[in-house]
């Protein structure tokens, strides 16, 4: 009872607005322009590390790869390369050579997917959007080469790519994810973590993916190369950045929970 | 060839050009939710005389929703005297109109308007019914819509503001839960209405009145020329034609109100596509009027020209990445653009409203709905549903200018709940 008693001149003394929790509608969240601005140092902390770092984790890239085709068998020759004050060592490898039959066939088999997943209703829309947007890919590309002999990138050229490609999303991804992170309630330390965890969750994915598409290109031969870049190249970056970021605000969101008094009335 | 690369590299820098504004607009929309002073709606008016108002219902075959939109209604609390409704039976051929005459029988002040020729869809029924209404204010709900009691008394208020033409509140899917298909759809609701419309409320832009769940002065639609039976989004026309004219749409956050969202995916594709088809058909015939309105501040009038855009951009998008693929075929696909693309596509796969993946991640946080903040990564995968969807309505709208085709109206399957299951 004593405890009630005080609770109610508590809830007095505070007035009926600060008691009693706002409807969802009514909400704001003490967000500051002062912790969004924490972001900035967090951000510039990530990007010395980044700048530095960028040339062990390129170098570690290409030699992932090289061991990788080297086990598997792939012949594989890498070749210097300054990009910027990076020493990149990109490669050329053996790719699966392509006659016309096969380029033909794999044009045709990518147009009956498409024709079958346009008219086959029962897999979900997004499924069979996706498998038709990899098989128009696959298939245009087999046509091109056909026509036009080879694609714009050999395998020295899209390696090149493959590595640049890394290099510059791990320089820029830092200031996107920076964007996000300055306009929720987290703490320094959390700022810190989530720009840090995306760059650091993307090096060991960007040096597996590399060294498996070279594999993938070596077996079956350049016509998967645009689908394979296009697709699963940096789209694939940005995803897991919206898996951690919605990760940081679960715990953004208990810590909100757990105090009431974050709440506030527009 | 060179050439083409030439204008396939521009046309990619344009794109990141165009995302970027647009990434940075709902970076300031979410920004002005969390951190800045947010402005009520007319909630605190609650001494003030009520106004008439006339609710309108338009149903086409609704017989499996009908229920619940007339029960909802007669159970609201607005007095009796200062309110009528009146259901649009619009050619319906199941037993709509036998169950809306049973509820005319019953109640007086419902008084069902049946069409039986002439135009059909929404912006007919609505045009049929403005020099009937007897009162100046009119609510529309969709007929799958369940209102609460005090909603109307909610919605009602902004119209004390004599500079308000229209209000909007704040739609709910009821079925969130339903499938993953909902689920995403109740996400991008959120993100639209808790952080979207409230923040260009609170930045005097121009909230969107979007066509249920809110209403309208009569004497001003009817000024403005009524409504274009061959309108597929009508409501992106009056919040235009209001704009135009200098009237402002009031946002009321807490006028909550149930639908029930499609629950499957051919349901929500044409959905999606005849909302773009509309809207896209709004922008051909407004853009230029909105970019000389007068009644307008250059706030008002550039957020008015990025809403009417909106419907394009994943047409914009998608061409992108056409152009993206044509690059790399030739061997020349620029890196940084194409980073900044990537990040676009992801983060921009939420087009129900066009709000991305961080407007959302708001307004969960701020409907306190902690669980689905770990469905975020999945409105990855509507990116190329909700793009197809949507740049098929923007393929019909400008098939529809080019060959001057009037567009049918196609109406949202609902299921509902057939009545003393639920």
């Amino acid at each position: 009872l004593d405890a009630s008693i005080k609770n109610d001149q508590t809830s007095r003394q505070r007035g009926v607005r600060s008691a009693i929790a706002p409807h969802r509608s009514y909400r704001t969240i003490s967000v500051k322009a002062s912790g969004a601005f924490l972001t900035i140092p967090a951000l510039v902390i990530v990007e010395i590390i980044a700048v530095f770092s960028v040339p062990v984790m390129a170098r570690a890239m290409a030699q992932f790869a090289i061991y990788s085709a080297h086990v598997e068998g792939v012949v594989a020759r890498p070749f210097d390369d300054r990009f910027g004050w990076i020493d990149l060592r990109p490669m050329t490898f053996e790719m699966h050579h392509d006659d016309w039959i096969s380029l033909l066939v794999t044009a045709l088999v990518c147009a009956v997917i498409v024709a079958v997943f346009s008219f086959w209703q029962e897999p979900p829309m997004p499924l069979r959007f996706y498998i038709n947007l990899n098989a128009m890919l696959v298939g245009s590309a087999a046509l091109y080469i056909f026509f036009a002999g080879h694609l714009g990138y050999d395998s020295a050229a899209f390696s090149q790519l493959m590595l640049r490609t890394a290099v510059l999303t791990w320089l820029t991804l830092p200031i996107v994810i920076a964007l996000f992170a300055a306009l929720f309630p987290f703490s320094w330390w959390e700022r810190l973590l989530f720009i840090g965890i995306t760059v650091a969750y993307d090096t060991p994915l960007s040096i597996v993916r590399y060294a498996a598409f070279v594999s993938i290109l070596a077996r079956t031969g350049p016509a998967l190369m645009p689908d394979l870049y296009l697709l699963f190249g940096p789209l694939l970056d940005a995803v897991p950045i919206i898996t951690i970021f919605s990760v940081f605000l679960v715990q953004a969101a208990r810590r909100i929970d757990r105090n009431a008094g974050v709440w506030e009335w527009m | 060839m060179d050439v083409v690369i030439a204008i396939a590299r521009v046309y990619v820098w344009i794109v990141v050009g165009v995302m970027a504004i647009y990434a940075l607009r709902h970076w300031g929309f979410t920004w002005n939710r969390l951190a800045m002073r947010q402005r009520p709606y007319y909630q605190d008016l609650i001494d003030e005389d009520l106004p008439g108002v006339t609710i309108v219902v338009p149903m086409h075959d609704e017989q499996t929703v009908v229920h619940a939109v007339l029960d909802a209604l007669i159970a609201c609390d607005y007095p009796r005297d200062r309110f009528e409704i009146i259901p649009i039976d619009d050619h319906s051929s199941d037993d709509t109109t036998t169950i809306v005459g049973a509820y005319s029988a019953a109640y007086p002040f419902i008084k069902p308007v049946y069409a039986v020729g002439g135009d059909r869809g929404k912006p007919a029924a609505l045009d049929r019914v403005l020099p009937l209404a007897a009162h100046d204010i009119i609510l529309v709900f969709d007929a799958d819509y369940r209102p609460g009691k005090g909603l109307i008394r909610e919605l009602v208020m902004g119209f004390v503001d004599p500079e308000v033409g229209a209000v909007m509140g704040r739609v709910v899917p009821r079925n969130a839960n339903e499938n993953f298909l909902t689920r995403m759809q109740a996400m991008e609701r959120s993100g639209g209405y808790q952080v979207d419309q409230q923040a260009r409320y609170n930045m005097n832009l121009i909230p969107q009145y979007g066509g249920t769940v809110g209403g309208f002065r009569r004497n001003v639609a009817m000024e403005l020329g009524g409504f274009d039976p061959h309108a597929l989004a009508e409501d992106t026309d009056l919040t235009i034609r209001l704009a135009l004219a200098g009237w402002r749409v009031g946002y009321a956050n807490r006028a909550e109100c149930y639908e029930e969202a499609p629950a499957q995916w051919a349901v929500r594709f044409r959905q999606l596509r005849r909302w773009s088809r509309g809207h896209n058909r709004a922008l051909g015939t407004y853009l230029f009027a909105m970019m000389r309105a007068e009644a307008l501040t250059w706030q008002q009038r550039v957020d008015g020209v990025l809403l009417l855009f909106v419907y394009l951009v994943p047409a914009v998008l998608f061409t992108g990445f056409a152009a993206n693929a044509l690059l790399f075929f030739a061997g020349a696909i620029p890196v940084v653009p194409l980073l900044f693309f990537s990040f676009f596509v992801v983060s921009y796969s939420a087009f129900g409203n066009f709000g991305p993946a961080f407007e959302i991640a708001a307004a969960e946080l701020l409907d306190g709905a902690r669980e689905r903040l770990l469905l975020l990564p999945y409105l990855f995968a509507l990116f190329l549903f909700n793009g197809w969807a949507v740049s098929a309505g923007a393929m019909d709208a400008f098939g529809d200018f080019l060959k001057g085709r009037r567009a049918k109206w196609d109406r949202t399957q609902k299921i509902g709940t057939p009545r003393g299951v639920a």
